[in-house]
């Protein structure tokens, strides 16, 4: 179990499974089972499944939300059970991208965007602000930086919480139903945007899905059932709704 | 964006909720800037009326700090006028009494001798003096021959006897404003407590140099008294600062505020915490999904804190901004004549924004414990 990470391997490799098992105390569930996989750098993959079969809880492993029961995980090479400052390893290395934006409601785009960036490496005020406006022209929302969540659409809202990802230049995106709130015009600007990211800045992209179109975008298919991986040639199409059916909340109200 | 917006922005989420937090808290700081003011006030105030009289030192039986209840032969006078560093002594009985009708009731009426400082330090303001020629006469202070809408030369019933008011005076204020004097031996069989005083009041020759040393010194002489069998007379002597601040009137008015205040501030800090606490549960994905993008525990502690800290400053500031313009009424008006003293306040204002902000974070603590302690996990929670 600890075999020192090849160096190899975590040149290659940005994320490392071995083994992985959580089992939740409450009630004895074994959300995840034995779950090896690697993710190499500038890789793009999504993680499909029927409904609670571990997907959430694999992506809080990998983003060093949560800690395995057993086995580990290893993010460049180093197990994340060794590394101390896990909190600045998120706030540097990972961007979160949730399914129901998670924006401050009270503070505009360009000030949500700021949010990750009190910590992760040293700014002046007037760098976030500029840095902040370079994130949201990215994303397409150089018009909206002084509007409020609440004044965004929903498709707008997932692009100001991307930028927010992308705050301090992490090498990883991790996303869970990025478009699961969206309706399927702006879920596909979203995963436009993903793809993007993922050509022309080389980020690493994990993102769970129920949706065919991001599983055809990928360059690769994770699929979980009842807590185990299922092998990759036997990817589980079935778990992904047929394009049009994408389910879609246009109107949430959750910022 | 300064951290410190986000806390602020925080608070405005919830505007109604925030407003009405900080409401509470306005009260309750009031409250105690009113009671803690009202409570110096009336400290200052015995203490302005014993100066008025040029009163040194205050002598009364040990052990009793309610001058009311304590109990003295006025022949003792004259042991204490032997004494050298004494000028003067006062006898002085003091009792409450009801006026008229009963409408008055606990009207604290003094019994001078006429021909004392006491007496003749009194400023009249309208007929003259009690003398020793005097019977059943009575002076009034004038906001108690107001109260009675008597004047000089009318007659008011005291304890069913009838006093004819011979003067009205001035004193020092509200206090002894509302206050009666008479003849020593007329209230001493009024109140049949003959030969009996409640205590003595005493100058001191002022060529002596500095006034509390001389009490000092002058304090065991007039404990060792003793009487001519030589059993010790009992008797306690107080300069009068320390006399006033130790009276039972003023310690149970300044408890009495300290407790009510201290009541309403532990309320304004559970309020604080109700509002918080619901604040932090139902931002629990959204502070789980800070942690997850990276913000430490401290920093959510912070911004909690914040919050807190920000809702009780505002309540306290607008408690004073509530406060202070009616305590400047207050003072202004003739009717208090100085009972309440701008200068005074701003010492309650002081205690009452410092306590405030010491509960405040009493009241924050838990919610921002709290909101450390959500997992950053809760952020992908059903999702
Ligand atoms: N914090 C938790 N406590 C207890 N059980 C949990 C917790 N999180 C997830 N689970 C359980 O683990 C299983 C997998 O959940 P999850 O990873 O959220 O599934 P998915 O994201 O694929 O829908 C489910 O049975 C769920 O009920
Ligand atoms: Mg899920």
């Amino acid at each position: 179990m600890n075999n020192p990470p090849s160096p190899a391997n975590a040149e290659a490799y940005l994320l490392q499974v071995r083994q992985v098992s959580r089992v939740f105390s409450d009630g004895q569930v074994s959300a995840l089972v034995d779950v090896s996989l690697s993710i190499r750098r500038g890789e793009y993959a999504a993680i499909v499944g029927p409904s609670g079969s571990g997907k959430s809880t694999l992506l809080n492993l990998l983003g060093a939300l949560d800690r395995p029961t057993h086995g580990e995980v290893l993010f460049g090479g180093r197990s994340l059970s060794a590394i101390r400052d896990i909190d600045s390893l998120r706030a540097c290395q990972i961007g979160f991208v949730f399914q129901s934006f998670h924006l401050l409601p009270t503070l505009s785009a360009l000030e949500n965007v700021q949010i990750p960036m009190f910590e992760g490496p040293r700014r002046s005020p007037s760098e976030r602000i500029r840095k902040a406006q370079e994130l949201l022209t990215i994303v397409g929302l150089a018009r909206r930086m002084h509007h409020l969540p609440s004044q965004m659409s929903v498709g707008e809202r997932q692009r100001t919480a991307i930028a927010r990802a992308l705050a301090n230049d992490p090498p990883l995106i991790l996303a869970d139903e990025p478009t699961g709130n969206l309706d399927s015009h702006s879920g596909s600007a979203i995963l436009d945007l993903f793809d993007s990211l993922h050509r022309e800045r080389h980020v690493t992209l994990v993102v769970i899905t129920h949706s065919s179109d991001v599983a055809q975008r990928a360059e690769r298919i994770i699929t979980l059932h009842d807590g185990r991986l299922v092998p990759e040639n036997e990817s589980g199409r079935e778990f992904l709704h047929p394009q049009g059916h994408v389910p879609a909340v246009s109107n949430s109200t959750s910022p | 964006m300064p951290f410190d917006i986000v806390a602020l922005k925080n608070v405005w989420r919830r505007p109604t909720r925030s407003v009405l937090t900080c409401i509470g808290i306005a009260l309750a700081v009031a409250t105690a800037v009113a009671l803690l003011g009202f409570a110096s006030g009336l400290e200052r105030s015995s203490l302005e009326v014993y100066g008025a009289h040029g009163v040194d030192m205050v002598v009364l039986r040990s052990g009793v700090s309610e001058r009311l209840t304590s109990n003295l032969d006025e022949r003792i006078a004259e042991r204490l006028a032997a004494l050298p560093a004494v000028r003067a002594v006062n006898p002085s009985l003091t009792d409450l009494i009801s006026f008229g009708d009963r409408s008055l009731i606990g009207i604290p009426v003094h019994g001078w001798p006429a021909d004392r400082f006491a007496v003749a330090t009194l400023q009249v303001i309208d007929g003259r003096r009690v003398s020793d020629r005097d019977r059943a006469a009575v002076m009034l202070g004038q906001g108690l021959a107001a109260g009675l809408n008597k004047c000089v030369g009318d007659e008011v019933e005291i304890e069913s006897h009838q006093f004819s008011i011979v003067g009205i005076y001035q004193g020092a204020n509200l206090l002894e404003n509302s206050t009666a004097v008479m003849r020593l031996p007329e209230l001493q069989e009024l109140m049949d407590r003959p030969r009996q005083v409640t205590e003595f009041q005493l100058q001191l020759h002022d060529n002596l140099g500095d006034a509390r040393r001389v009490a000092e010194l002058l304090r065991p002489q007039i404990a060792a008294l003793t009487n001519a069998q030589g059993k010790p007379l009992g008797l306690a002597a107080m300069a009068t600062e320390e006399f006033v601040t130790g009276s039972a009137e003023v310690r149970m008015a300044q408890g009495m505020a300290v407790a009510t205040s201290l009541i309403a501030l532990l309320i304004s800090s559970i309020s604080v915490l109700n509002t918080m606490i619901m604040s932090v549960f139902e931002r629990t994905q959204e502070i789980g999904a800070l942690r997850a993008i990276g913000w430490r525990r401290s920093r959510v502690l912070r911004m909690v804190l914040g919050e807190s800290c920000l809702l009780s400053a505002v309540g306290g500031l607008l408690g004073i901004g509530v406060a202070w313009p009616c305590i400047l009424l207050l003072s202004r008006a003739p009717a208090l004549e100085g009972f309440i003293r701008p200068e005074l306040s701003a010492t309650a204002v002081g205690e009452g924004l410092m306590l405030t902000m010491l509960l405040a974070v009493a009241g924050g603590f838990y919610p921002a414990y709290r909101a450390m302690r959500i997992a950053p996990s809760e952020a992908l929670r059903y999702e």
